[in-house]
């Protein structure tokens, strides 16, 4: 009864001590994964540094993955694992892995499977003494490491390709091994293992590593986890800090003509505090996202708004026919780009480039840059959609759409350009005409209130081609047939979430379903709202590309289409037919492709996006 | 001899044919690194089908002229290869995964070798020279497929009189465009250089030029 209560009160205090150790240096117990560990020995002026993290519970992931066993089944997989130069690579990784008596899965679980960390620093000048990169290797089994690297050293010594020496600094031995083309050193210690061709940078890895654990994270991760790259299996961080003087210098290099632009480029680069490249996997997507900080303040004021701006979604995303097989859509501040792009012209060439564009637009109007472009835009999108089912038109729906805007000063403009288009358009037909044995017939006609003008030529045009324009909703739509643009939504918008989107936005105004109609003319021109920025963090979808759409519409059309390729390309039409059934077998594997931005104060990124059918873990 | 002869001099000594006396190729290789590079890749092939036939591990059908083909066009498609980056990678994403099937999650050892290693370094290259080369095929099978897959009908090309009159706008924002590429150079050069010295590229040739 006595002895134990001071026991009790010891193993309180090693408990209470230990909390408050913990809560004391938090980031001191986050260093402690291997990624921050090995972060931690990369130089601070790295100018590339590439991460790769936990490799093996994403591979087992993948392997086990319901995907995996699709694309196992695929007629895709069994092509490539039959391949010739697949085998010669088996052979040659055959041949690897023999040598050093291991197999892959010991190689990624025992020894790359935690983090891999390579950093790169050009030299002063090309592939000089100061040059710098680092390979670290964090391996779990640190006895397997030592071993494999013997074997390495025997085989390579054996074949005359290496000679081994041991070197010291600070009281601890790293190998010099000597081969053609120069040294490559490599300091091993517990399962730390750092390679480079450069001793210097091996001797300061020893430096780092001897030095007591730093109560704070590294540069590099810091940069990282401001970038939102922390978490990735693979990302690398580029330092625009290393470049600057290089840059500076290429400028001061520059001719004349080009002083302006490379300033230009320079102010915008000193802007950037850090670009990071990540790719992720989760179950239901693999993105590859580019991220660009700046630090705002320092840009110009034009580019200033775009970076501060509130990120709207473009409001043509509601408006394009559902199911789509691709859609790209953005919003694009006309007026302000002008101005954006000025910074990198001389005044001189921006001159030229005005007066050339306002003389070939003046059908338009006079002073097309000054007084016609700021009304043009900001939504702008291309659609491509299957056409509907039972239509004997096969020819896929195309739809091209540019927000016009009327202003005080051009109140009829959206008439101005589609009467302009209209005339251009008899002149082309005219010289067609002329010049083909085929002809094209230009029609107008009026349905649902929106006037139509359009081509047709039976002879040469596939079923379903009817080249089209119309001013519909305050847009300027270019179609590829009368039906397409009918397909175009018109009405009030009511706010839903783009399908598939991530974050927290509240999407893209969408019209009630089956609603139809539309009108043309200055009345349709403003009659858009405004459109709700979405939530900070959320996503704006760019483009987006539906292979599942794509497949089906081959399925359904692919007589139609077969016939179309084998006469456009020259090629028997079962061979068309087998291009189209493989295209179908890898589009079988994936739901959609997208390409979005992501804003946050002072970040964007970029988003490319895969979306298998099946989960990815 | 050029390197025209050279190259089917190689050919003929890959296809057991007999080749021109070593003296003639070697004053050729003493001042041309591009057939050095032919050459080595060649002994390469050699010594690794010596070494796959004592295995016994991998049978080498077809794969001379293959790998032949493989050097000659490499020399060949390199600009074209750099374009085709972007794909390849995707590519070799879904290759990594095929070769995964059959051996990455393996746990069986390969069999020691029975005969002297020709070098760790050149069976390496060679798993280089493979997965490029699969990686560039299959990216630019997918551009061809994909462009002639396009419903783009022949007769509707773009009118000369529309072209003709947006082409000086269009070719001024066409030369700042690439001048803006261009002042990435230091950026993409030292990305490259990167590249180089992890990879292990030679850096410079035998004289000391840089490649």
């Amino acid at each position: 009864m006595i002895a134990w209560r001071p026991s009790v009160r010891k193993s309180q205090w090693l408990v209470l001590a230990l909390m408050t150790a913990m809560l004391a240096a938090p980031t001191w117990t986050r260093a402690a994964t291997p990624r921050d560990e090995l972060l931690g020995l990369v130089p601070e002026d790295a100018a590339f540094c590439l991460v790769i993290q936990d490799l093996r519970s994403h591979a087992l992931d993948l392997i086990n993955s319901p995907f995996f066993k699709e694309f196992e089944k695929s007629r895709l997989s069994r092509c490539l694992s039959g391949d010739q130069d697949a085998l010669q690579l088996q052979a040659a990784l055959h041949e690897v892995l023999g040598v050093l008596d291991t197999t892959w899965p010991e190689l990624r679980d025992e020894i790359i499977g935690d983090a891999i960390v390579i950093s790169y620093r050009p030299g002063a000048t090309r592939h000089d003494e100061s040059e710098r990169g680092l390979i670290l290797i964090r391996a779990r089994n640190a006895p397997l490491l030592n071993t494999l690297l013997d074997r390495l050293d025997e085989a390579q010594a054996q074949a005359g390709d290496i000679k081994v020496q041991v070197r010291k600094h600070d009281g601890d031995s790293y190998r010099e091994r000597k081969d053609a083309k120069g040294q490559q050193y490599f300091y091993v210690d517990q399962g730390l293992l750092a390679i480079s061709r450069s001793e210097m940078a091996i001797r300061n890895v020893i430096d780092r590593h001897h030095s007591a654990p730093k109560p704070f994270e590294s540069t590099v991760a810091l940069q990282l986890g401001q970038l939102g790259a922390d978490k990735a299996l693979a990302a690398l961080w580029i330092n625009p800090r290393a470049f600057e003087a290089r840059m500076a210098q290429h400028a001061s290099e520059a001719g004349n003509e080009d002083v302006a632009l490379h300033r230009a480029i320079l102010t915008y680069w000193k802007a950037l505090t850090g670009i990071a490249l990540t790719l992720s996997l989760d179950r239901d997507d693999a993105d590859l996202r580019l991220t660009l900080r700046t630090d705002a303040t320092r840009l110009p004021e034009a580019a200033r708004k775009f970076v501060t701006a509130e990120p709207r979604q473009a409001e043509v995303w509601a408006r394009f026919p559902e199911p789509a097989i691709f859609t790209v859509a953005g919003r694009l501040d006309t007026a302000g780009w002008d101005d954006f792009l000025s910074t990198f012209m001389e005044p001189k060439v921006r001159a030229e480039l005005v007066q050339r564009v306002n003389r070939r637009t003046e059908a338009i109007g006079d002073d097309f840059v000054k007084r016609i472009l700021p009304c043009l835009g900001p939504d702008w999108g291309f659609c491509v959609a299957a056409p509907p089912a039972g239509s004997d038109a096969w020819f896929p729906h195309a739809l091209a759409a540019l927000r016009i805007r009327a202003t005080t000063d051009q109140p009829a403009i959206d008439q101005t350009i589609v009467n302009t288009l209209y005339f251009l358009t008899g002149i082309f037909v005219l010289a067609y005409n002329g010049d083909h044995d085929s002809t094209l017939s230009l029609h107008r006609e009026t349905r649902d209130g929106c006037t139509l003008t359009y081509l047709t030529n039976d002879r040469e045009f596939p079923k379903g081609l009817r080249p089209a324009f119309a001013l519909k909703e305050g847009y300027l739509l270019l179609g590829s047939s009368p039906e397409a643009i009918a397909r175009f939504r018109a009405g009030p918008l009511t706010a839903v979430s783009v399908p598939g989107r991530k974050g927290t936005g509240t999407g893209s105004p969408r019209p009630p379903e089956g609603e139809r109609g539309g009108g043309e003319g200055a009345s349709g021109a403003n009659r858009v709202g405004a459109i709700p920025p979405v939530a900070e963090g959320s996503e704006i979808p760019l483009a987006r590309l539906s292979l599942e759409n794509l497949r089906l519409f081959i399925t359904e059309r692919m007589s139609d289409v077969a016939r179309h390729i084998s006469k456009k390309e020259n090629l028997p039409e079962d061979e068309a037919r087998r291009r189209l059934s493989a295209l179908c077998e890898v589009a079988r594997l994936f739901k959609t492709v997208e390409f979005v931005q992501q804003s946050q104060p002072n970040q964007i990124s970029l988003v490319l996006r895969v979306r298998p059918e099946a989960p990815l873990k | 001899m050029n390197c025209s002869d050279f190259e089917n001099a190689v050919q003929r000594r890959l296809d057991g044919l007999g080749a021109p006396g070593r003296s003639e190729l070697d004053a050729h290789l003493a001042h041309c690194p591009e057939c050095r590079t032919l050459d080595e890749a060649a002994s390469r092939l050699e010594e690794g089908l010596a070494l796959m036939r004592a295995s016994a591990s991998m049978p080498p059908i077809g794969m001379r002229e293959r790998i032949v083909r493989q050097a000659l066009a490499e020399r060949r498609a390199g600009l074209q290869r750099r374009r085709l980056t972007a794909l390849a990678l995707a590519a070799s994403v879904a290759f990594a995964i095929v070769l995964s099937r059959n051996w990455l999650t393996s746990p069986v050892r390969p069999p020691a070798n029975e005969v002297a290693h020709p070098s760790l370094k050149k069976s390496v290259r060679d798993a280089q020279l493979a997965l490029t080369s699969i990686v560039n095929r299959t990216a630019g099978t997918a551009i061809d497929e994909g462009r002639s897959l396009l419903p783009v009908p022949t007769s509707f090309e773009t009118p000369t009189l529309l072209a003709r009159s947006l082409d000086p706008p269009v070719r001024t924002l066409r030369i700042t465009s690439s001048r803006v590429g261009e002042s990435f150079n230091p950026v993409l050069a030292s990305a490259k250089d990167a590249v180089q010295f992890f990879l292990g590229d030679d850096r410079k040739t035998e004289d000391g030029q840089e490649k």
